[in-house]
């Protein structure tokens, strides 16, 4: 039994810094998310400083074009969060929880070692599933954006779409360390 | 070099066998660092070294070297006390334990303790750049010339031959310990050598001492001195041979008494230096160690970089280790530091952690099996111990004896001695180990690979960013060299302060950064570590391994060293990142009870809470260490280490480069302490307060069951024995931790500083949302602690920000505590305001969740992990009693509350009762539920016109569940029209709920989401009571007209009643006090002010009309005015209001002809209709007055039909009455006749032919409601659609074709009706389609017939109109009679034309019309003059005789007698034919002569001019024509043209004979 990391928590966070979208899921041992709902929307809240300040020096020196940030902010032992956005100012993060996870002795124990943690590029694959599902979801033309990022600049509402909630899921569940990273 | 420190230093050793370095210290040390090296590396650009420090040691041989002299040794010894251990150990391999490096807190000298039986030298096979000097100096004493040939010279040259071989044997591993040697010559004063120039005695004079290379073999060639002699010997003889050879003179002054040559040499004073001399020479001395430093480090670097080449090409290679590797490696790294080149040795190291993560990776991903690049020990044996002895302890808690004693003995002394070490305070240390050596022996683990590579990484980091905590280090360093030195010489020097503003800030949050990382990835490897090493031992005991894995001890042990771990490094970094540039702004901890104070409600607020006197004593992270710290031992530094006390720091806020990334780094740090002390609380059952929140968030139970149903049950009841076990600090080293977790106090103190540490940080950094985030946390503590003053004061501050950022959830959840804050702080304004937000909020998400749930439907399972925030406990009772207790009402938006408002299209009523009402649908949000007191809806008109709002209330108190509910309110005021709802209040108590809509504009938006109203028209059932506006039907020209109101009660009776009534039409003056009954029976009250008018009971079903005459001030067709009625029923007091209009044009007009005879009257009425509509003309009479007596032809029989171009006309006779001139009283006797006509419009006739035939249609039940509302429609399309031929062709065919209304679109005046209650039909297209085939079943409309009755006159409607006879002073009565009757043929005269007719022009005369009485003129004369004047047309008549003539009448009207006037005229006729008559015209003259019979008999005549005299003629012949004919008998008329003129021409005419009683006409 090895514990290996997991998702967390799923966040989409609009161009006015409003939360679109906030999935959790459940950590390894007492099954059930680490903090309380609350909680993670206050990480994500934070996670959005990160973005500013990394986004403000990316600006300056030109870098950052891909969008990725990488690990935004590692909260404790356990969680960290990773960030992603999209040239239309849309966050994703991913909070990751290194030991959500427990996975049987033989069943990709070789693959991971917690000590190592994760790599570079492991999120890479989690912000492309999320952007696809965020363009699919753009696509529906019952999909209103200014709706949920007014031009006002202020507030918005949160995304509805089954769908999309589905797809988070989906990939929140589905996300394994070391699939996907060459 | 293993200084741990941040400051460089490179090992200088110096052989001084005469005792001189005491000499040469003071004036050396002063000079050092060296500044300004440059390094030009083989590979990369120009690196300089802005300074490095020297470290001299003095070698093997001087310390071992019996003191030469005596002077020396005690200063020497004093010195090598202080060196002793940095000696001891450079000695060796050069491993060493430095109590200087590491002293971030002081550290007594006994750490070194353990480490200091230092292992024996191993010459390892790959060395680290090892700690041999760089530079082997030797001082020399020589005091002349002789000494140096006979003894010095040797000496050095022994001294060269010991250290050459060693530089000699260029061996790639020597080449490691490369060096260069420098030969200084000291000279003391009083000696001879003192005395010699520098450079021989040529240059004695000139020499320029600053360039001792230029002096010396160059220029020397005579007797050379004791410099150029050891030049000449030791420099080698090549060209580009190093000067390896200096010479420093001791001033007089420097040398200690003691130490000075007593013997003075011959000759003194030859030579003395100057200053400058004196300076170059030293200068000389520091060029050459630094360039002889840096030849020997190039030399290092080059070889080693080639062996790391070589290493790193054999790393596919089996067999390759890393740890050699690294050990080489970091040899060069230490090589870079060692001189400064910080950020060069950074590189390499953090190249080093790449590869060691990388080889990890590798090997984990082989597995256990090859581990390529070298095995690394699977556990770490400190942690190891840590772990067991923290389980034995827990267990010994536990008072479990079944403690199975492991196998390895528990070194109970060292676990002791380990838990009160102060070391753990800082745990990344690169010394506290011997880290290299065990990593030269493959005998690591990476935990402890990982620690050591960090520390050394940390240091570096630190020494780049010039960090407090390395300058301080190397400010010891300095100040240990300087007390090593001469006391008096270091005073000189002024103190180095350490520049704050070089700090650089932007690697301090570098620095941070990587710790954050680094203790991630650390603690996953401390777990490992632990577990391997649990699981290897269990092994060993009893082989099932996946127990040990659960074993819940082990698990607390795990978390507790982790969290110990964990937190210490945080606490480390964080002190050694603080920095005094660093502007953290004062604690936000305010006492929080200064700010209810003030309103004195809380009486907490007088008791001090000692928590918050404590808070300026926890400002400081400190002042918590120094209170969890052993007492500092005597320290070696004077000043402890720097603290980042705010109150220090207050400085401007000026802002530097990476400062915002420093806080903002800080403060993550600060927050990972803080979630490790939560971690680790919470182990302990001390909660921050959020797992208490938790239950406010959607954590439903069916959510959680799901879970429950998938996991075994293994699970849980595992969690369940290890939640059980009891919480221990065992494995918990760090002091602060564990203090903190001592007990719950200290636990949330630390909590609480640890937050707003962080949260300060944050404030500098900038980072708004994670200020707020911390601001969060810090609420929901002192929420927890039940602190609510402090609470309240944050969520204040918080939950405006979340809510406008959208992060609704969030808010309400802070909202739920901060109502729960300011309910216990009995804060009721703010409380309500907050609630209210609060339940505007809940009620927003669940809005939300319904719109959500609605797009769902089709999906099966419900979303998991639902973040909704749910409202437990119900508000709203709460919040209407506290806002009972307030002053004011509270407004609140009805959208907060509700998520949809409609309103039913259908308008209610009620039978029998005259108001009406509106169905409310709203959607309820909240779970509570909610009582409203009276619930208000205004409605407004749309239309223009009457601009009346109306308000319909509620009957009486409703409530309000989740769900939609219904709200009905009615009203008693009715006034017909189309509507829409503008406003809605909710009264709850004090909360009102109000919701305002404008204008619809437009169907789109967001209000229609919100808010849904139909068009609404609201009309008057038929049966309820009406009030009818008319123009009277019957009118007396003469008098005020009146409008008619007529009353219908309806069905109710009605006990009393007001109208108020204003004019709308401007000019309109209405006389209410005239307001009498028309018919009826209504008691109408008679003391009424202006406009109003009462009236007393109404049976129902009855009318009443009611008469108020009125005047305008200017003609107008149309008037309208305003009614409002007011009734009270035994149903209550109702209230309507119309503003109708009417018209008050005649439809008729009647013109008059007046014919005047001497005794009568004859006028002739002629009636028009005065519209496009016929009238029938039912009567006409011309009533008589008491002068005159009318006579009319027979009555009408049937009604006269009046055509716009077909009037009427009736004749009537007036004569003067009889007793005329015995009623002669002195009141004017009234004149004027009355024309009393009795008509019918036909417009009327129709209308009302249309409106029976719809009565009759709607006698229909259900629909007889509408009836009111349908026919004003219907008739005001007949009025506009009927033109005056449907008008002419009615009254002839007497019925009325509905075809007009066949394009008539119904729906669009009933739209807005709402449906019928049973069919759910519109109303609207019902009514429509009922008027349809109304209008196709009755094509025609028959008139009613109308005959002539008393009946129909009576409901026709009547004029009367005044007629006045006009008053004629004189009327004259002409008649022309012709004298000669000659010729009479039948009644007609015959005469023949071209004859003279004698007539004679008879004019009488009456004054009987004069009814002016005409008498004012009897001053003057008494005729009234009159002209006549006979005229024909020329060619018709000419007229001879008295054609013109004046005639006079006598003025008093009494002498009317049979005067008669004749005149005699003679008439020829020119023409033949029946010929009118000649033209008589009598009028007055303008003048009258009089003639005054005066005296003298002369008569005067003076003109008068006549006033005001009406005369009219009766002339007898006008009309009468006289027939004339041509007498001729016989006539020749000449048609030759030829003649003057040509033309006819009349020849001859012959005459008639006279016949028989003919006219002879001449």
């Amino acid at each position: 039994m090895t514990a290996i990391p997991s998702i967390a928590c799923l966040g989409v966070i609009g161009k006015n810094n409003n939360p679109l979208h906030i999935t959790l899921f459940p950590s390894a041992p007492l099954n059930a998310p680490l903090r309380t709902p609350l909680q993670f929307s206050l990480l994500l809240a934070s996670t959005l400083d990160i973005f500013e300040s990394r986004s403000k020096s990316n600006a300056s020196s030109g870098g950052g074009l891909s969008g990725d940030f990488g690990l935004l902010h590692a909260i404790d032992e356990r969680l960290a969060a990773y960030g992603f956005e999209t040239n239309t100012g849309v966050k994703f993060v991913v909070v990751v929880d290194m030991r959500g996870r427990i996975v049987g002795e033989g069943v990709g124990t070789g693959k991971v070692t917690p000590s190592v943690g994760l790599r570079e590029g492991e999120m890479k694959l989690v912000f492309r599933a999320m952007q696809a599902a965020y363009v699919r979801l753009l696509q529906n033309p019952f999909y209103e954006p200014d709706e949920h990022s007014p031009p006002t600049g202020r507030g918005g509402k949160r995304i509805t779409s089954r769908r999309f909630t589905e797809d988070m899921k989906r990939i929140g569940e589905s996300w394994v360390p070391g699939v996907g990273s060459s | 070099m293993e200084h741990p420190s941040s400051s460089s230093k490179v090992t200088v050793e110096y052989f001084d066998p005469y005792g001189v370095y005491q000499l040469l210290s003071p004036g050396l040390l002063p000079r050092l660092p060296l500044r300004n090296l440059h390094w030009e590396s083989h590979s990369g650009p120009l690196r300089s070294i802005s300074s490095l420090h020297i470290d001299l040691v003095p070698s093997a041989q001087t310390l071992h070297l019996p003191s030469s002299t005596d002077l020396a040794s005690a200063s020497t010894s004093s010195l090598s006390r202080v060196k002793s251990e940095d000696s001891a150990a450079s000695g060796d391999d050069g491993f060493r334990i430095q109590a200087l490096g590491q002293a971030v807190v002081e550290r007594p000298e006994s750490v070194s303790g353990p480490s200091k039986p230092v292992v024996k030298e191993r010459r390892h096979q790959i060395p680290g750049l090892r700690q041999t000097p760089y530079l082997k100096v030797l001082f020399i004493r020589c005091d002349d010339s002789d000494t140096y040939k006979t003894q010095t010279r040797k000496e050095v040259r022994e001294w060269i031959k010991d250290q050459t071989p060693l530089a000699t044997k260029l061996s790639a591993q020597e080449n490691h310990d490369a060096f260069e040697w420098l030969i200084v010559h000291v000279i003391v004063p009083n000696t001879a050598a003192a005395t010699q120039p520098r450079t021989g005695g040529k240059s004695a004079e000139g020499s320029s001492g600053s360039s001792s290379d230029k002096s010396g073999t160059r220029w020397g060639k005579g007797s050379s001195t004791i410099l150029e002699k050891l030049r000449a010997d030791f420099n080698g003889s090549s060209r580009s041979a190093v000067d390896r050879v200096a010479q420093i003179r001791i001033g007089i002054n420097d040398v200690p008494y003691e130490m000075l040559p007593r013997v003075i040499p011959a000759i003194p004073g030859s030579y003395s230096e100057t200053p400058q001399e004196n300076e170059s020479a030293w200068l000389d001395l520091i060029s050459k160690f630094k360039s002889l430093i840096l030849s020997s480090f190039d030399m290092r670097v080059g070889q080693y970089e080639e062996d790391i080449r070589e290493k790193d090409a054999q790393r596919t290679l089996p067999g390759w280790n890393f740890c050699t590797f690294f050990v080489l490696k970091e040899g060069l790294a230490r090589g870079f530091e060692s001189v400064g080149l910080v950020e060069d040795a950074l590189v390499g190291y953090d190249e080093l952690a790449v590869g060691l993560d990388a080889i990890v990776r590798e090997q984990s991903a082989t597995g256990s099996g090859a581990e390529h690049g070298g095995s690394f020990l699977p556990y770490t044996e400190d942690l190891k111990r840590q772990a067991e002895s923290a389980r034995t302890a827990i267990r010994k808690d536990m008072g479990s004896d079944d403690v199975v004693e492991t196998d390895d003995p528990i070194d109970l002394q060292f676990t002791s001695q380990s838990a009160e070490n102060i070391a753990n305070e800082i745990p990344l240390n690169a010394t506290k180990k011997r880290y290299r050596e065990l990593i030269l022996a493959n005998d690591i683990s990476i935990f402890d690979f990982r620690c050591y590579l960090f520390a050394r990484q940390l240091s570096l980091l630190l020494r780049i960013a010039n960090a407090w905590s390395s300058q301080e280090e190397l400010l010891a360093k300095l100040k240990e060299q300087r007390e090593s030195s001469l006391q008096g010489v270091a005073a000189r020097l002024p103190a180095v302060q350490p520049s704050e503003d070089i700090e650089n800030l932007a690697v301090l949050g570098e620095v941070c950064r990587r710790a954050m990382d680094f203790v991630a990835s650390i603690a996953r490897v401390i777990r490992d570590d632990i577990w391997v090493s649990w699981r290897q031992s269990q092994q060993d005991s009893n082989s099932e391994s996946n127990e040990a894995s659960k074993d819940p001890v082990m698990v607390q042990v795990i978390d507790n060293i982790v969290a110990s771990f964990t937190f210490a490094i945080a606490q480390q970094i964080l002190a050694q990142t603080s920095t005094k540039s660093l502007p953290i702004p004062p604690s936000t901890l305010a006492p929080p009870s200064s700010k209810i104070g003030l309103d004195g409600q809380e009486p907490k607020a007088a008791i001090p809470e000692p928590k918050t006197m404590m808070h300026p004593a926890r400002s400081s992270s400190l002042a918590i260490r120094s209170r969890s710290r052993e007492p500092p031992s005597p320290g070696l530094f004077p000043s402890g280490r720097r603290n980042s006390v705010p109150e220090q720091g207050g400085a401007s806020p000026f802002l530097k480069a990476g400062l915002e990334e420093l806080a903002a780094h800080c403060a993550e740090l600060y927050l990972l302490s803080r979630n490790i002390l939560e971690l680790a609380g919470k182990q302990h059952g001390w909660s921050v307060g959020w797992t208490e929140m938790a239950h406010l968030q959607g954590a439903r139970a069916d959510t959680m069951e799901e879970f429950d149903l998938d996991k075994p049950s293994a699970v849980s009841s595992q969690i369940d024995t290890s939640s059980k076990l009891p919480p221990s600090i065992h494995g918990i080293d760090s002091k602060l931790l564990r203090t903190a977790l001592d007990n719950e106090d200290d636990f949330y103190r630390l909590y609480e500083t640890l937050t707003d540490k962080a949260l300060r940080h944050y404030t500098v950094a900038n980072h708004v949302q994670s200020v707020q985030s911390s601001m969060a946390d810090l609420a929901v503590l002192k929420y927890h602690l039940t602190d609510f003053a402090a609470a309240a004061s944050y969520f204040y501050r918080m939950t405006p920000f979340y809510g406008e950022g959208g992060w609704a959830q969030v808010e309400l959840s802070m909202l739920i505590m901060y109502a729960k804050c300011l309910k216990e702080l009995q804060r009721k304004e703010e409380y309500v305001r907050v609630v209210l937000k609060l339940l505007s909020r809940a009620a927003m998400l669940e809005k939300e969740r319904l719109q959500r749930k609605s797009a769902f439907q089709v999906g099966g399972r419900k979303h998991s992990f639902d973040e909704e925030v749910v409202l437990t406990c119900s508000y709203l009772p709460e919040l209407t009693k506290i806002t009972q207790s307030l002053q004011h009402e509270v407004l609140v938006p009805l959208q907060n509350f509700f998520g949809k408002v409609e309103i039913e299209e259908t308008v209610l009523y009620l039978p029998k009762v005259d108001g009406f009402g509106l169905q409310l649908k709203l959607q309820y949000l909240l779970a509570d539920d909610l009582c409203i007191d009276k619930g208000r809806v205004k409605i407004t008109p749309t239309g223009e016109g009457s601009s009346r709002d109306l308000w319909l209330e509620t009957t009486g108190p409703l409530v309000f569940r989740k769900g939609k509910v219904q709200m009905s309110v009615q009203s008693n005021v009715l006034i017909p029209g189309a509507y829409h709802v503008s406003h809605i209040i909710l009264q709850a108590s004090n909360v009102i709920l109000q919701y305002e809509h404008g204008i619809p504009l437009s169907t789109s938006g967001k209000a229609h989401s919100f808010f849904n109203c139909p068009k609404l028209v609201v009309y008057q059932r038929s049966d309820a009571f009406d009030v009818r506006l008319y123009a009277s039907r019957s009118m007396h020209l003469d008098r005020n007209r009146f409008l008619e109101i007529e009353l219908s009660s309806g069905w109710n009776n009605i006990t009393s009643g007001e109208l108020h009534i204003r004019a709308a039409t401007a000019g309109l003056r209405l006389q209410t006090s005239d307001t009498k009954l028309v018919s009826g029976s209504l008691e109408v009250s008679q003391r009424s002010e202006a406009g109003v008018v009462r009236f007393g009971i109404m049976e129902s079903g009855s009318t009443a009309k009611i008469g108020i005459p009125f005047n305008l001030e200017h003609e107008v067709n149309d008037i309208s005015i305003k009614v409002e009625i007011s009734y009270t029923t035994e149903k209550g007091t109702f209230f309507s209001a119309t503003t109708p209009t009417i018209s008050i044009m005649l439809p008729l007009g009647v013109n008059v002809q007046d014919v005047f005879k001497s005794k009568a009257l004859f006028s002739r009425f002629t009636i028009s209709s005065a519209t496009s509509s016929p009238l029938r003309l039912l009567s006409s009479r011309l009533e008589k007055s008491e002068v005159y007596d009318a006579q009319g032809g027979l009555a009408l029989s049937k009604p006269v039909l009046v055509f716009p171009r077909q009037p009427a006309s009736m004749l009537y006779k007036i004569t003067k009455s009889d007793l005329n001139s015995k009623q002669r009283p002195k009141q004017k006797p009234k004149t004027s006749l009355s024309l009393i006509l009795n008509y019918i419009c036909l417009v009327e006739e129709v209308e009302d032919a249309v409106i029976d035939s719809l009565r009759r249609l709607f006698e229909d039940e259900a629909l007889r409601p509408y009836m009111r509302l349908v026919l004003p429609a219907v008739i005001s399309e007949l009025r506009t659609r009927i033109s005056p031929y449907d008008f002419e062709r009615a009254a002839i065919l007497n019925e009325v074709s509905t075809s007009i209304f066949s394009s008539v679109r119904w729906r669009d005046h009933f739209s807005g009706l709402g449906r019928l209650e049973h069919q759910n039909e519109e109303i609207a297209s019902v009514l429509s389609r009922l008027l349809e085939t109304w209008q196709q079943d009755t094509p025609r409309i028959p008139l009613v017939p109308i005959s002539i009755n008393d009946e129909t006159i009576a409901r026709s409607r009547s004029i009367i109109i005044p007629v006045d006879v006009p008053s004629v002073t004189v009327v004259h009565t002409a008649d022309l009679k012709l004298l000669e009757h000659s010729a009479v043929l039948g009644n007609d005269v015959v005469a023949a034309a071209n004859q003279p007719i004698t007539a004679s022009l008879s004019i009488k005369w009456t004054r009987i019309w004069d009814t002016e009485q005409f008498d004012h003129s009897e001053t003057e004369n008494n005729f009234l003059e009159f002209f006549y004047d006979l005229s024909g047309p020329s060619d018709t008549w000419l007229i001879g005789g008295k054609r013109k003539g004046h005639f006079r009448i006598p003025k008093n009207p009494s002498q009317n007698g049979k005067q008669r006037l004749a005149f005699p005229v003679i008439l020829i006729p020119l023409r033949e034919g029946f010929l009118p008559f000649p033209n008589l015209e009598i009028k007055p003259a303008p003048f009258v002569k009089i003639h005054k019979p005066g005296h003298a008999g002369s008569d005067e005549d003076t003109r008068v001019k006549q006033a005001n005299i009406t005369c009219e003629t009766d002339f007898r012949n006008a009309g009468e024509t006289i027939r004339v004919i041509s007498n001729s008998q016989k006539t020749t008329v000449s048609l030759d043209a030829s003649g003057p003129q040509g033309g006819a021409w009349l020849l001859e005419s012959e005459g008639r004979e006279v016949g028989s009683g003919g006219v002879m006409l001449g």
